[in-house]
């Protein structure tokens, strides 16, 4: 079975890896690789495809292979599109929702979930234990002050460890980091910090506890004050953890969408590799 | 008293001034203490050495303590043998301006035989904050607090 997927959403990442798992894949990039050579050449049975992606040509295009299932990432359905899914936010608004169903096409609206194919099994490491620790792999230019501000002070009252792909200019940024190490650096941390509201999930399913960034600094120091309280803490961060490992990884939302397109063999499969996962961990 | 230095290179560097100044004083006391500098790569020296100076690999072999004064040079301290002390002297915070690895990185500033050392309080208080707690603060390469911590 091949499946081919343009660049989805950051929430999605870990469902196109979960895909990646089970599935022959292939990226497809629209603008380098025109879609009559991918539908001839590559001969995908599945097309994961983000609405920004869509054009004229490869709505025609696919209309040309009826029998290529086409789950189509977004808030709507282009004009003589006829995707397999629609996979919307269930956060859309309720009038974008409205429109959608009025629509006769299949809808999931899909949760997000941890991406446990790169970022798990966390294990604690005495080296990286900190009071915060901030993976940085964006920054959105009109967040970046207020980040600054609150790492710093956070800074001048707490062990801090700030990683990732985007620099901050604190000295507490110490480089870049691995999958890995990110696992690693969720369980030994007291808390994570989650910026933009995409990591706590995956900070979850490794064991840590994610601080949303939206609360003041007033508000962060206090959660910091209370600390963990050592049982009660663990056991809530076990329940959490069992929680999300049996409901909402990105092989959950890839099993509702094979589940959708009635394939059961790869969904099977998707199943069996889930369960491998999370045994080390529920054990 | 012997000891050991690792630097990058004694070329034109504010470390190598420092360090063959300071060394160049101890030197002149005339006392029993012989502290050598192991180069990675040999660089043209502005001012001339009144210490021995070895290549970097004759430190496996060199059964007393060792202080390397960089990311790389720590890196190879860890792994050689036979020092009997593994110093880390945090000339620079690297990791603030060189794109690292964290856990690389980490895996040498908190390495178990690694015992750093600051340059002042302000550079100690941000590796207690950022790594380990560092053993000894150590201003730009001062002989006599120098030969106080390697003895």
């Amino acid at each position: 079975m091949k499946i081919i997927s343009t660049e989805l959403p950051q929430r999605h990442y870990g469902l196109v890896r979960a895909a990646s798992q089970v599935m022959d894949f292939n990226i497809w990039t629209p603008q380098t690789y025109p879609v009559y050579d991918v539908l001839d050449e590559v001969k995908p049975d599945i097309i994961f495809i983000d609405l920004k992606q869509v054009n004229r040509l490869i709505i025609a295009a696919l209309n040309e292979y009826p029998h290529v299932k086409v789950v189509l990432f977004g808030q709507g359905v282009p004009r003589d599109m006829n995707p397999s899914i629609l996979v919307a936010s269930p956060t859309t608004s309720p009038m974008i929702r409205k429109n959608i169903e009025s629509e006769d096409h299949a809808t999931l609206y899909l949760r997000n979930s941890a991406n446990i194919v790169d970022i798990f099994n966390g294990q604690y490491n005495p080296d990286y234990e900190c009071d915060i620790a901030y993976i940085c792999n964006v920054i959105k230019p009109d967040t970046y002050e207020d980040q600054i501000v609150k790492l710093a002070n956070l800074a001048e009252r707490y062990k801090i460890k700030v990683v990732g792909s985007a620099r901050i200019a604190i000295p507490q940024f110490l480089g870049s980091i691995t999958y890995v190490a990110t696992a690693d650096l969720y369980r030994s941390a007291s808390f994570s910090l989650d910026y933009y509201g995409d990591q706590q999930l995956d900070i979850a399913a490794n064991g840590g506890f994610a601080m949303p960034a939206n609360l003041t600094l007033d508000e962060m120091y206090s959660i910091l004050d209370d600390k963990r309280d050592g049982k009660k803490t663990s056991k809530a961060i076990n329940a959490l953890q069992r929680s999300i490992l049996y409901s909402d990884t990105c092989y959950h939302r890839l099993i509702e969408i094979l589940d959708t397109l009635q394939l059961s063999d790869i969904s099977l499969k998707a199943k069996q590799k889930l369960g491998d996962k999370i045994s080390c961990v529920l054990e | 008293m012997r000891a050991g230095i690792i630097v990058d290179a004694l070329g034109v560097s504010q470390l190598a001034m420092t360090l063959i100044g300071e060394l160049n004083q101890l030197h002149k006391l005339n006392e029993p203490i012989d502290i050598v500098v192991f180069y990675h790569r040999y660089d043209k020296l502005l001012k001339s050495p009144l210490f021995a100076m070895l290549q970097e690999q004759e430190m496996w072999g060199f059964n007393v303590p060792v202080m390397a004064t960089s990311l790389a040079t720590a890196k190879r301290l860890i792994s050689s043998v036979k020092p009997t002390k593994k110093f880390f002297y945090v000339w620079d915070l690297e990791w603030t301006f060189d794109n690292h690895e964290f856990s690389n990185i980490s895996s040498i500033y908190c390495h178990p035989d690694i015992q750093l050392i600051a340059r002042s309080q302000e550079h100690f208080d941000i590796i207690s904050d950022c790594w380990q707690e560092p053993v000894a603060i150590l201003e730009d390469f001062n002989y006599e607090r120098l030969v106080d911590i390697l003895r």
